[in-house]
């Protein structure tokens, strides 16, 4: 198993359509927040087609808001999401973080990886041959074929992250979003998570959207990195990545090394 | 056995203990799943307090149950009211909106001019007082619930299992909660008139517990949720009769005997499950442990 998680951004988009214009996702004045309480003000954002955005900040900067804003979870405030190339040419496979998933439900891995395809299936229709085929392919995708009919609750950490990353691909993405994939995991599990996304990335194109407060998982990962602290910034990887400015954004000496193909900071 | 059901009030009673307990036993899966245990037992009470708001007003017979179904659609809006969450927990809410309809039923019945005992049967209800066009009404509600389910199994499945996930897929998460709230509603309502609250309480969570402890699987759950619904009801009857002694609890311990069985087969199927032989390894890890050994 190679040990270097390749970074390279595809200048084609294998399988996916390429999109009219240089951004999919743009926000421009747009305030987000829960009910009347005012998180993010201001925010402009624009996400650009096969781009990793890592959104970085500390606990309760508001990197949960502009998630679920982005996604269409919550409202914004004042302004509104556009979509330059067309909503209905943006969908999200949203990966929430696997410790929100309510593991009482008996459910085999088939049957939550089949929930990724009800948003094409349409109110009141069951899954046909092609929702089935997706559903395989999706666990082909994440290597976890064999597990289909084993229940989902008696999975291990990483396979619950492989199997929930496959559940949003079943439903054939333009945007994977992901909220804090490898939080609570060991070491081999968050490598091969981080991996898992780097190749699905490099494969398919997917324009990726990785939320975590880990810092090497964003700095490995991202292209773009939005440092988030009640205001958005967007820089690119390169300038994020530098000590100088983690150690301004976070008011603590930050060390940044290069390790393996990985950043980590100290 | 079957001797005591050629009664004609046993065989209404037998039929509303099979209607009760497949539409409650199919609804107590989500209940449990859904932990709106609390939910359930609060709309319950806002049929009773509906009831007894009707029965102060008014003395025609069919009012009760008009209120009953008025009184739940308003708790299912209640609850579902999206801002009810947004400055407090909705537990909260539910245990508020719990105590003032208690508090109200128990108040308009104390002062109501009718019979204690009339009112309470009326209120509480009593599977072998049940009559035909009740049944019939039961009947229409589970066939109306039933196909929404059945139709809808995966969106209620889904927005109850990940609610978020279904809401970037755009699935409208509240007016399937929504609808869930007002079916499971209904249920209660017609289901407290004909059997009583105990037993509807009963029904709702134990069946449902019981399948889930047993590690069915989801689709199996519900089956079998309702046939320990369906069977609690019948033999609670039966026994009800036998031993002259009140259906509703009767039923009820039914179901927690049920429980334990579950829970019994499900230490049963773990333990044995423990004592499975590891699987062989490979040979030459075999082979190491031969030579280790012999060294």
């Amino acid at each position: 198993m190679s040990h270097t998680i390749r970074m390279t951004v595809p200048q084609d988009l294998p399988g996916k359509e390429k999109m009219m214009d240089s951004t999919i996702l743009r926000c421009v004045h747009v305030d987000m927040g829960y009910g009347r309480q005012l998180v993010l003000p201001d925010v402009h954002l624009d996400i650009a087609p096969g781009a990793i955005l890592g959104i970085l900040g500390p606990n309760g900067a508001g990197k949960t808001t502009l998630l679920k804003t982005l996604l269409g979870i919550l409202r914004p405030l004042r302004g509104a999401i556009d979509y330059p190339g067309g909503r209905d040419r943006v969908r999200f496979g949203y990966v929430p973080q696997r410790q929100v998933v309510d593991e009482t439900y008996p459910l085999t891995v088939a049957e939550v990886v089949m929930m990724g395809r009800y948003g094409l299936l349409g109110v009141g229709h069951r899954p046909r041959r092609t929702d089935e085929e997706a559903r395989v392919l999706a666990l082909e995708e994440v290597g976890l074929v064999h597990l289909a009919n084993r229940p989902y609750r008696e999975l291990s950490g990483g396979q619950k992250q492989r199997i929930l990353i496959a559940r949003a691909l079943a439903g054939d993405p333009t945007v994977l979003v992901l909220d804090e994939p490898t939080t609570d995991m060991d070491l081999p599990s968050e490598r091969a998570i981080m991996e898992l996304i780097a190749k699905l990335h490099t494969r398919q194109g997917l324009t990726t959207l990785v939320v975590s407060h880990l810092l090497h998982v964003v700095l490995s990962l991202a292209t773009t990195i939005a440092f988030v602290n009640r205001t958005v910034t967007v820089v690119p990887a390169a300038e994020g990545r530098s000590a100088e400015y983690l150690s301004a954004f976070y008011g603590v000496p930050v060390r940044v090394a290069e390790l393996g193909g990985m950043h980590v900071a100290i | 056995m079957f001797d005591v059901f050629r009664e004609s009030f046993m065989q209404l009673g037998l039929l509303a203990s099979v209607l009760i307990g497949m539409s409650c036993g199919y609804l107590s899966v989500y209940v449990v799943l859904k932990r709106l245990v609390f939910l359930a037992v609060a709309l319950a009470q806002f049929a009773s307090a509906a009831i007894a708001i009707s029965m102060f007003i008014t003395t025609n017979p069919q009012a009760p149950l008009f209120a009953a179904f008025i009184g739940v659609i308003v708790g299912s809006l209640f609850f579902s009211w999206p801002a009810l969450a947004r400055y407090l927990p909705r537990e909260n809410a539910i245990g508020t909106a719990y105590a003032l309809a208690s508090a109200v039923g128990i108040i308009l019945m104390s002062k109501n001019a009718m019979g204690e005992q009339h009112q309470l049967t009326l209120l509480y209800g009593n599977i072998f007082t049940v009559t035909v066009p009740e049944l019939w009404i039961m009947a229409a509600i589970m066939l109306v619930v039933g196909a929404i389910f059945l139709c809808f199994a995966k969106e209620f499945l889904f927005t109850s299992f990940d609610p978020e996930m279904a809401q970037t897929l755009g699935v409208r998460t509240r007016l399937w909660e929504l609808l869930f709230n007002v079916s499971l509603g209904l249920v209660i309502a017609m289901a407290i008139r004909l059997g009583g609250m105990m037993l509807v309480f009963a029904l709702l969570v134990l069946p449902g517990y019981a399948a889930l402890l047993a590690r069915c699987r989801v689709r199996h759950a519900f089956f079998w949720a309702m046939v320990m619904a369906v069977v609690s009801g019948v033999i609670g009857l039966y026994l009800s009769y036998k031993w002259d002694l009140t259906s509703e609890v009767n039923i009820a311990a039914l179901g927690i005997c049920v429980i334990f069985c579950a829970v019994i087969g499900a230490i049963h199927t773990r333990l044995q499950r423990n004592r499975q032989p590891l699987p062989a390894c490979s040979p030459q890890l075999q082979h190491a442990v031969v030579v280790k050994e012999e060294s």
